[in-house]
């Protein structure tokens, strides 16, 4: 669906020199797709990103969740920016939605209370000895990936097109919600009309599904998933944004957010297991994949190197449409040896080779 | 088809799903009483009602379960009522609430 | 002795309405307009509350009477500034001298809310929403419907407030109109789709007119609109070319999911110029966020007169109103007019 008024709500994205904050949800249960944006940025599109060791989680899941107090959270930010001042970098990519909304929030914050901007100074100085400046421009990977589309384009080697069929994939986008519902002049095409996704797909051959619930929360919702007794808040709202999809028949699922990536993947084989159902025809899901990690399999990166078998549900239907080659026998290899793959779950099925 | 308990379980949408067909049983209550689509939810009904005065009941609000098709969640609410009448003679609008709580009543 | 001459800018109904009583006065007026056509939002509307009757039957009378050779109608014509040259006025546009007169009425009404500023509705992304303005053009066939005409049962929702009752648009004000003029396109919709099912979202039903509470119930009883008391929170395609709305039944205090073939959208008035206050001429400016209508010094019992002598305001340029009530406006402001030049003279 074109849309023409998302083109009010463009932002500055950066050409080079990125100080990098990984997100704790990714490299944790999608390692690769962390792995593979460093790759694309340093190693295809010649890049400057630093990232500093000592770097930390936002704490933003534990501040959303009332575990975190605010003036830890401004700390632990402060922190941040005071690694970035030290190594002379101005730009702050992000590779979390939810440290996005975090820092996007501080700095606005910092904006309307200078005093609260002067008490972080003084608590990181008490407890570090360290300064820091606050960003020029903060950018989330998704804005990145966005930004170099065309240059991702120009090197891919598959697309979102059925190589045999000619035909393109159809994608339906999640947006995760702190990416531009908080701030939506900060996210391309704001929060009504994200073209962050979108337009991505559109840009690699692909048709894009707008579909009823496209705006709605993956579930996530913070402390309605960490606590188990409300957990069937967060899977019940999963499973609205699956039923509302699930008639458009789409190829794939496409997010920016490691959250809704996990969400989106994860609830579909809950919901399997709960309910004995599943969201697509054939039963074996639909694949959900990070920008990266798709832009990972454009410029013919190998799924396996990807980690897309971390994935639970599981990527082949997908990577055949797109015309992927990738060695079904490595997939569960590990350091080059094969080991056992994970157990089978009862409903969902894997396709097999 | 397989049923595992992981502890936390799916729940149905609470939204009002106006796609669903309007019940017949309801179309009759309304074929049988016009009146009743002529509410304006105002409350005069329900602020002197003698049940009212003791449970949860609001004649208005079951008019908007009428008109929403909510006929399950209707279900024997309408019996609260005590009939006295004083609903009718202050709604606004005319509407025969007696007899849609007749009516109601026998859904 | 010379005939005294007022110009007025804008010929929608107040403008038209005040030329032809100063014409009748024995005031030579020209009658400035920025469109092709005289008229204004009446040349495009079907018909009116509460009577439904035809709008081109009430524009008709008044081009009929304002066919009078002490008015002169320029059409095309936008003036950017009123500035003062003596006890006259000089009309501009740009650097341009268009006319000088002794009196000036300013009558250019309003626009209409740019429904597109609630994203959320997805005005202009969606072909099945379309706004009440839009509406009226397809009543009157001059565009096909966004649905199926041949659909069994269409279903159309109305949506009151777009654009009005909002701060996130910068207009706190009610646009007072709407919420009739809703009523009257359901009833019309229905006339239309004897089998529809028109659902019409609405915060209050504010129908202060003699007839609109009538029209109202008669639209619940006769015409079977489900009238539902909460705001529409969003809109997004559903399959085909259908939008699924949600909003909260605020009876119920529960949310309500619908999916609809159309979505109707009541924008709101919003004002169609700025005055600027130079210091001693008047500027037309386009209004910009949360500006507001022309602001006027008297209140209650006089206004139509801006505190420079001899410049009046007369319709909808004041804030949102109803049509008889700018006609009423317009013959006051022209005796108000004709006072002050008799006064000068």
């Amino acid at each position: 669906m074109s849309s023409f008024n998302w083109k009010s709500y463009q932002k500055e994205i950066p050409d080079d020199h990125f100080f990098y904050v990984r997100s704790c949800i990714r490299q944790t249960f999608y390692p690769g797709s962390e792995a593979a944006f460093l790759h694309i940025l340093r190693q295809v599109l010649h890049k400057d990103v630093f990232e500093d060791k000592r770097h930390t989680t936002c704490t933003g899941i534990g501040y959303h969740s009332d575990i975190v107090p605010l003036e830890t959270l401004m700390t632990v930010v402060g922190r941040q920016f005071a690694l970035m001042t030290e190594a002379g970098y101005k730009h702050l990519l992000v590779s979390c939605v939810t440290s996005f909304g975090i820092y996007l929030e501080i700095l606005d914050m910092w904006k309307h209370f200078p005093e609260k901007l002067a008490e972080t100074r003084l608590a990181l100085w008490k407890t570090t000895r360290r300064e820091f400046e606050v960003p020029l421009l903060v950018a989330h990977t998704s804005d990145v990936i966005f930004h170099f589309k065309e240059q991702i384009l120009e090197k891919s080697v598959v697309q979102l097109v059925d190589p045999s069929t000619g035909i393109a994939l159809r994608g339906v986008e999640h947006v995760g919600c702190h990416y531009a519902k908080i701030f939506p002049q900060d996210g391309i095409g704001g929060a009504e009309f994200p073209k962050v996704l979108s337009g991505l797909i559109e840009a690699w051959g692909g048709a894009v599904v707008d579909y009823p619930e496209r705006r709605h929360c993956c579930g996530f919702g913070f402390r309605n998933y960490l606590i188990k007794a409300n957990r069937g808040y967060s899977v019940s709202n999963s499973k609205i944004k699956f039923e509302s999809m699930a008639i458009y028949e789409p190829d794939f699922i496409l997010t920016n957010c490691p959250g809704c990536n996990m969400f989106l993947d994860r609830w579909q084989y809950a919901l399997s297991e709960i309910e004995g159902k599943t969201y697509d025809k054939t039963g074996v899901g639909i694949p959900v994949l990070s920008a990266c990690e798709l832009a990972g399999l454009m410029l013919g990166m190998d799924p396996w190197t990807l980690g897309l078998q971390m994935h639970q549900v599981q990527v082949e239907s997908l990577l055949d449409k797109m015309g992927v080659k990738y060695a079904h026998m490595e997939k569960y290899y590990l350091a080059g040896k094969p080991t056992v793959g994970p157990e089978r779950p009862s409903v969902l099925l894997v396709q097999e080779n | 088809m397989s049923v595992r308990d992981f502890g936390y379980s799916v729940s149905d949408q609470r939204a009002v799903d106006l796609d669903r067909k309007m019940p017949d049983e309801l179309e009759r209550v309304y074929l049988q009483e016009p009146s009743l689509r002529n509410c304006i939810a105002c409350g005069n009904c329900a602020a002197l009602c003698s049940a009212g005065s003791f449970t949860g009941f609001q004649f208005y609000r079951l008019n908007v379960l009428v008109s929403r098709g909510l006929l399950s969640e209707l279900a024997k609410k309408a019996e609260a009522c005590m009939l006295c009448g004083k609903c009718q003679m202050a709604c606004p609008r005319g509407v025969n609430i007696r007899h849609g709580i007749m009516l109601m009543a026998q859904l | 002795m010379t005939q005294q001459k007022v110009a007025i800018i804008g010929a929608g109904p107040a403008g038209l309405q005040s030329a032809i009583s100063l014409a009748e006065m024995g005031f030579l007026v020209q009658l400035f307009e920025k469109e092709k056509q005289p008229g204004g939002h009446l040349a495009h509307w079907h018909v009116l509350f509460p009577d439904r009757q035809p709008a081109n039957e009430v524009l008709d009378a008044l081009m009929i009477s304002a066919m009078n050779p002490n008015i002169s109608l320029i059409t095309g014509a936008e003036i950017s500034a009123i500035e003062p040259s003596g006890r006259k006025w000089q009309l501009k546009k740009a650097e341009t001298l268009i006319c000088e007169v002794d009196a000036v009425l300013l009558a250019s009404g309003f626009k209409l809310f740019d429904a597109a500023q609630k994203e959320e509705y997805g005005y202009g992304i969606y072909p099945a929403v379309v706004t009440s303005s839009e509406l009226e053009a397809l009543f009157m066939h001059q565009k096909p419907w966004p649905f199926n005409e041949n659909l069994e049962s269409p279903k159309i929702g109305l949506v009151h407030c777009v654009g009005s009752r909002d701060a996130k648009c910068g207009n706190l004000y009610c646009s007072k109109v709407c919420c009739v003029t809703a009523v009257k396109q359901a009833i019309e919709l229905k006339k239309t789709f004897p089998a529809a099912q028109v659902y019409s979202f609405y915060m209050d039903m504010r129908m202060f007119g003699l007839g609109y509470e009538e029209l109202y119930h008669q639209a619940q009883m006769e015409y079977r609109v489900q009238f539902i008391r909460g705001r529409l929170s969003e809109a997004s395609p559903a399959d085909g070319q259908r939008i699924q709305v949600k909003a909260e039944d605020t009876l119920m205090g529960r949310p309500l999911k619908l999916t609809l073939d159309m979505l109707v959208l009541m924008v709101g008035m919003t004002p169609s110029v700025v005055l600027g206050n130079g210091s001693a001429s008047v500027e037309l400016k386009k209004p910009m966020f949360a500006d507001g209508f022309v602001k006027m010094p008297g209140q209650a019992l006089d206004d139509s007169r801006l505190q420079k002598p001899g410049l009046f305001v007369a319709g909808a340029c004041k804030g949102p109103v109803t049509l008889p009530d700018v006609v009423k406006d317009a013959k006051a402001t022209a005796l108000d007019i004709c006072n002050y030049l008799t006064e000068v003279l």
